[in-house]
């Protein structure tokens, strides 16, 4: 597999990413109406899927690399607490919680 | 939200596909791809700062089409992740799209002359799941498969051209609007995290999260599989034992 992606490189991976991600949606049309989404196999995929979105996450936001590392770790912290407290206060307030976390992370730069 | 009733309260013959298509794309409009365009410019800004190019940033959104597994694409590259581990890391990170398939197209009755449901399963992410399964108990289901494409394909026509646009903008707007097209990804996902009701899912959201702050610093190229493989796991194991624990109690 690393032989196939040292000669094509990015390409490659990208071809395994793509049938990686549309592995799963066609296994799901192939088996909906056939399995128990409740199995023990579903509960631990989705822990395994939270856990690195997680990890994504927090990395994104508390160790990121570039541009965004510029910006003070507590300030990025406080517009996380506010965005939460947003989004959290009221449902369906998605969209102004990420309204809101663009407006104050570009103020950072005029402070 | 679009209002499904007065779709579903007039007397609409079952083969209105379009009309259901339509009001998927309104829906969408209105709703999640605004949202997710937001996500995809930043997706093609950090895409930019990884080195890509805007054509292979522009095929991630057009083929993925899937902004966790995307950003999770760029995220390892950025770090020297092997090629293996980052297309496994993406797999992994795409299983939910089992889940969500499994229960959407659950709803969706197989009717005569629909498009192939292999090739519209691709329009299927977070954001339009969410709507539909929102919207699909008010319609009749003979129109949930148009809804659903409708609000599928708006989204993924939205997002490809997003990604460019976000490329092409981070190399030319000032550093304060890059600090929100970089920040607003992480800061969707985290947003989406309230919406998770299943205990052990949240649990393991926090540990993946708190165990990848230490797990980046050692080993970076690794950490997501780890924190999802091993972390994971260990959340899933603990959760079952105490509810084999609680079945024995009962």
């Amino acid at each position: 597999m690393e032989a196939f992606f040292d000669q094509y490189k990015l390409w490659g991976v990208l071809l395994f990413v793509v049938l990686g991600t549309y592995f799963w949606r066609a296994l799901g049309v192939l088996l909906s109406g056939h399995v128990n989404q409740d199995g023990e196999v579903f509960k631990w995929l989705s822990a395994v899927t939270y856990a690195i979105l997680g990890a994504l996450t927090f990395k994104l936001i508390l160790l990121p690399v570039g541009t965004l590392g510029n910006v003070s770790i507590y300030y990025r912290i406080f517009i996380c607490i506010i965005c939460l407290a947003i989004m959290l206060s009221k449902k369906g307030r998605l969209t102004l919680s990420l309204v809101t976390g663009c407006i104050l992370i570009m103020l950072y730069d005029f402070f | 939200m679009t209002d499904i009733n007065k779709l579903h309260s007039t007397q609409e013959p079952i083969n209105s596909f379009r009309q259901a298509f339509w009001l998927g794309v309104k829906s969408g409009l209105l709703g999640p791809a605004p949202v997710l365009a937001a996500g995809m410019l930043g997706f093609g800004a950090m895409s930019h700062g990884a080195g890509f190019d805007s054509l292979f940033a522009v095929l991630i959104s057009f083929f993925v089409f899937a902004l966790p597994g995307q950003v999770v694409f760029v995220e390892m590259v950025t770090l020297g992740a092997s090629a293996s581990a980052i297309a496994f890391a993406v797999a992994i990170t795409s299983t939910r799209f089992l889940t969500m398939t499994l229960t959407l197209f659950a709803q969706v009755p197989k009717q005569l002359n629909e498009p192939p449901r292999l090739l519209t399963v691709h329009l299927l992410a977070m954001s339009a799941w969410t709507y539909c399964m929102l919207e699909f108990p008010k319609m009749k289901p003979e129109l949930r498969h148009g809804y659903f494409i409708g609000i599928g394909m708006i989204c993924w026509l939205i997002a490809v051209p997003a990604t460019y646009i976000g490329f092409w903008l981070s190399d030319t707007v000032p550093v304060w609007a890059i600090y929100a097209m970089l920040f607003v990804n992480p800061l969707f996902f985290l947003m989406s995290f309230t919406e998770v009701a299943v205990r052990v899912n949240q649990i393991a959201i926090c540990v993946g999260g708190l165990s990848g702050l230490v797990i980046f610093q050692i080993y970076p190229e690794n950490a997501l599989l780890i924190c999802g493989g091993i972390f994971g796991s260990c959340v899933y194991l603990i959760d079952l034992f105490r509810r084999k624990r609680l079945e024995i109690k009962s």
